[in-house]
């Protein structure tokens, strides 16, 4: 069930008026069920994923809280991370690395006698997986409590709105909320619907309609040279930011209406003036996660420079093949680690040196952003590409034939209306991100006009969705991580 | 708090119903989303108007528009839907059977790909079932198909998918811009230049022999592949057509309605062109609609391989639709062929 389809337009109302009528003790047993029924209306039989998962955690928990001994509570959190890991790599990992390793018997001409498993991906296992890892490591650190309450737990690890692609929440702030009566709540509601209402937005507005050209080129990119393969990549940036950041807007908003607080997952990314700024940015909840339980038990700054490097280049390699088991996400994870490094040893290096060079700060400002969104940018040529060999084709080709005069369906493959309001929705999204670098809160700023105002906004940005949205029903792309 | 929520959700609905009402109504005013639903709607009406009148009806998808009812001296109807699929055809009839007083003869058209389309399976062809629960007066779906049925009569209610329109309003602005709110010739359906010929039916309009070619092998390629997906999307595809086809031919047969199965002519380049890319489909078609004679003593009338029709590009409008010439010429010869089968429960070809 896709947050821009018909069924959650009916399920989420039901689920909501449901969950405001029924007594508090009896709300987690209808979140429950409808995380549930939420899940299994992909594919009902990786439920069992999900509760295995779950259980697992659940009693290993327990088990760990109440053991004092380190050797045993080590022994359960390498159980239950053990569990996790394994089912993430039976699922997604195991063709990808038994693959490589077939082609490199395959290169040494020997035999390989594994086949690979014809299994399909289960949607959202990175997600969960990696929450419930977090609890489990977050009860071993003595951060948090083990969850008693089987139900609650299941809850936690199952919450319909940010189950399938995050935010990636964390015990100490998901957990004590399903406990937390919440009333309906007038101001909260409109919130929610208002962050919903900006998801869609994003997605159906810019996202879906970016994706037909992104797609052309991508899909087949030896047919394209120079600016149209420049211009796919640009649209792509937007077009993953609107897909992603307009899921986890869906996510935090129908949250919201339930009176649930999730943690934010974007601060405009394409606003950072640095790599790692960039990832303080973007996709939050898993940059937090990777530093809170890769980077700092590696070690983290506070090592020598070559191992801090080090460290960091693990974490991004990493957190590129937690994006997909494709030798294509490792490269740009690691493209991502080397900008770090080289940034990190960039400031390093220049930290004594007095630039002499003395142009404005807002220009500054902005050609560091220029910098950033292009390096970023030109990762994400690794990230869509189908293969190596058409990443590859892509980077070669996209300075050449510059100089040849092509016509404007040529630049770019889709229709100059389509372009025109993915182009005008670009503007208008970057124009409220740009309020709110500005600490100009936009639905603070709608909240206080007078209600003739406030509505004509409301009816302007759901009419703006009707008409310019495309029903497509193409999923959301961290869906397939 | 509830009162407060209930209230301006209320009223906030309210306002989007006028809304997404006056859009609707605006954008089909001046540029329609299909041409097609127009005219389903047209015959809907034309059916209610005269439903106690109507003595014949034809269904099906749009070459179930060959049959000229004056031709058989019927008071009939046309309720050809453009690509319409037999679990439609069981919908539409489920809903007006019983609303015809004088109905005597259903004729069902049954096309090469009759037993191997879902519309509910391929996005692109969705829009003909919501559009068909949207015309008509039934809140029971084909069955798993709620969801389309809700769309359906969503649509119904509020016009939505007039103003979330597949062209986000290209037309609607274009038009405005120009201030043409007339029908524009070049968006008329018809691809190639055609001619006008003088038959013994009398003057009508067709294309031209190679544009029928053209015509033929692109149609037959574009039915063939959605024929093929929609095989592939719905599993057992040709066991629930049939069932749809019979719960049609139950129902009218239980109302005393003559049911007349038939395949129209088509121009003899289109069958090969289709028989060259799927003999199979054809040859199931041709299996089940055995079965079904079998079962239920029904009518069948071949006429796609009549050679005194399919050799004649002036009957027809393009490769697999006739044009009024045809449709003249087609009804005389079918007419004729069911005063001869007299027997019913018959398959007749003319070959």
């Amino acid at each position: 069930m896709l947050f821009n389809s018909l069924e959650f337009a009916i399920f989420f109302p039901i689920v909501v008026s449901l969950y405001f009528l029924l007594p508090h003790r009896y709300r987690w047993v209808l979140l429950l069920a409808a995380s549930y029924y939420f899940y299994m209306s992909w594919k009902p039989e990786y439920i069992i994923l999900l509760l295995a998962s779950t259980t697992i955690d659940y009693f290993l928990a327990l088990r760990l809280a109440t053991e004092s001994r380190p050797i045993f509570r080590r022994t359960f959190l390498i159980m239950s991370l053990m569990a996790n890991l394994g089912l993430l790599f039976s699922f997604k990992y195991f063709n990808f690395f038994n693959d490589s390793f077939r082609t490199l018997f395959q290169k040494a001409e020997l035999a390989y006698p594994i086949p690979a498993l014809n299994i399909l991906l289960p949607v959202g296992i990175s997600f969960y997986t990696f929450q419930t890892m977090s609890y489990m490591i977050d009860v071993y650190r003595g951060k948090t409590q083990a969850e008693k309450h089987f139900g609650i737990f299941a809850l936690f690890v199952s919450f319909f709105p940010q189950l399938v692609a995050g935010p990636i929440e964390r015990s100490d702030n998901l957990l004590p909320q399903f406990y937390k009566k919440h009333r309906l709540d007038y101001d909260q509601v409109v919130s929610g619907l208002q962050i919903m209402l900006w998801g869609l937005f994003k997605k159906l507005v810019i996202a879906d309609r970016l994706a037909l050209m992104v797609d052309m080129v991508y899909g087949n990119p030896t047919q394209y040279t120079g600016l149209p393969l420049i211009i796919a990549t640009y649209a792509f940036a937007f077009q993953i930011y609107c897909d992603f950041s307009g899921y986890s807007d869906i996510a935090i908003g129908a949250a919201r209406v339930m009176g649930f607080d999730l943690m934010q997952n974007f601060r405009q990314p394409y606003y950072a003036q640095s790599i790692p700024e960039f990832w303080r940015r973007w996709h939050i909840s898993l940059s937090t996660w990777f530093r809170d339980y890769v980077y700092v038990p590696l070690g983290g700054s506070r090592v020598e420079v070559p191992r801090w490097c080090l460290n960091i280049l693990i974490v991004f390699i990493v957190s590129g093949l937690w994006h997909g088991a494709k030798w294509t996400f490792i490269i740009w994870g690691t493209l991502h680690g080397l900008f770090m490094v080289i940034t990190i040893l960039w400031n390093r290096a220049t930290e004594r040196v007095q630039w002499t060079l003395s142009l404005p700060k807002v220009i500054t400002r902005i050609l560091k952003i220029f910098v950033t969104f292009n390096l970023v940018a030109f990762s994400w040529i690794f990230f869509r590409a189908n293969s190596l060999s058409d990443a590859d084709y892509i980077v070669s080709h996209l300075f050449t034939n510059m100089g040849v005069k092509l016509s404007l369906r040529n630049i770019i493959p889709i229709s100059k209306f389509e372009f025109s309001i993915a182009f005008i929705a670009i503007i208008l999204m970057e124009f409220i991100h740009w309020l709110q670098v500005r600490n100009i809160s936009t639905r603070i700023f709608v909240r206080d006009r007078p209600i003739w105002l406030r509505w004509s906004v409301y009816y302007m940005l759901v009419l703006i969705i009707i008409v310019f949205g495309k029903f497509g029903l193409k999923e959301f792309i961290y869906f397939q991580f | 708090m509830l009162h407060k929520l209930l209230f301006k959700g209320t009223i906030f609905a309210a306002g989007m119903w006028i809304l997404l009402n006056t859009l609707g109504s605006m954008a089909d005013r001046i540029a329609p989303n299909d041409v097609w639903q127009v005219k389903d709607k047209a015959h809907y009406r034309s059916l209610m108007n005269r439903r106690n009148q109507i003595q014949a009806i034809s269904l099906g998808n749009s070459h179930s528009e060959s049959i000229d009812f004056n031709v058989l001296g019927l008071e009939g109807q046309s309720l050809a839907r453009a690509g319409a699929d037999l679990f439609e055809v069981e919908r539409y009839i489920a809903t007006v059977a019983d609303k015809l007083p004088s109905l005597r003869m259903a004729f069902v058209t049954l096309s090469y790909y009759s037993f191997s389309r879902d519309n509910s399976t391929l996005d692109n062809m969705r829009i003909r079932r919501i559009a068909l629960y949207a015309m008509l007066p039934t809140w029971l779906p084909v069955e798993s198909d709620g969801r389309n049925l809700l769309l359906g009569k969503l649509h119904a209610y509020s016009r939505i998918m007039s103003v979330a329109r597949p062209d986000n309003w290209y037309n609607v602005l274009r038009r405005i811009r120009k201030f043409s709110f007339t029908d524009d010739p070049s968006q008329s359906n018809l691809q190639f230049g055609g001619v006008n010929t003088v038959t013994p039916w009398g003057e009508c309009s067709h294309f031209t022999t190679r544009e029928l070619e053209t015509h033929s092998r692109e149609i037959a390629s574009k039915n063939v592949t959605s024929s093929r997906a929609m095989e592939k999307a719905h599993p057992g595809l040709q066991d629930d057509t049939f069932e749809a086809l019979a719960e049609t031919i139950e129902r009218l047969q239980a109302n005393g309605i003559r049911v007349i199965l038939f395949t129209p002519p088509y121009y003899e380049v289109y069958t090969a062109n289709f028989t060259d890319q799927a003999s199979d489909i054809i040859d199931q078609m041709h299996w089940v609609v055995k079965r079904l004679v079998g079962k239920y003593q029904v009518e069948y009338y071949d006429f796609s391989k009549d050679p005194k029709l399919i050799t004649r590009p002036e009957l027809f409008f393009n490769s697999d639709h006739m044009n009024d010439c045809g449709r003249k010429a087609f009804s005389e010869r079918l007419f004729r062929a069911m005063i001869e089968t007299r027997n019913i429960g018959s398959i007749s070809s003319n070959q």
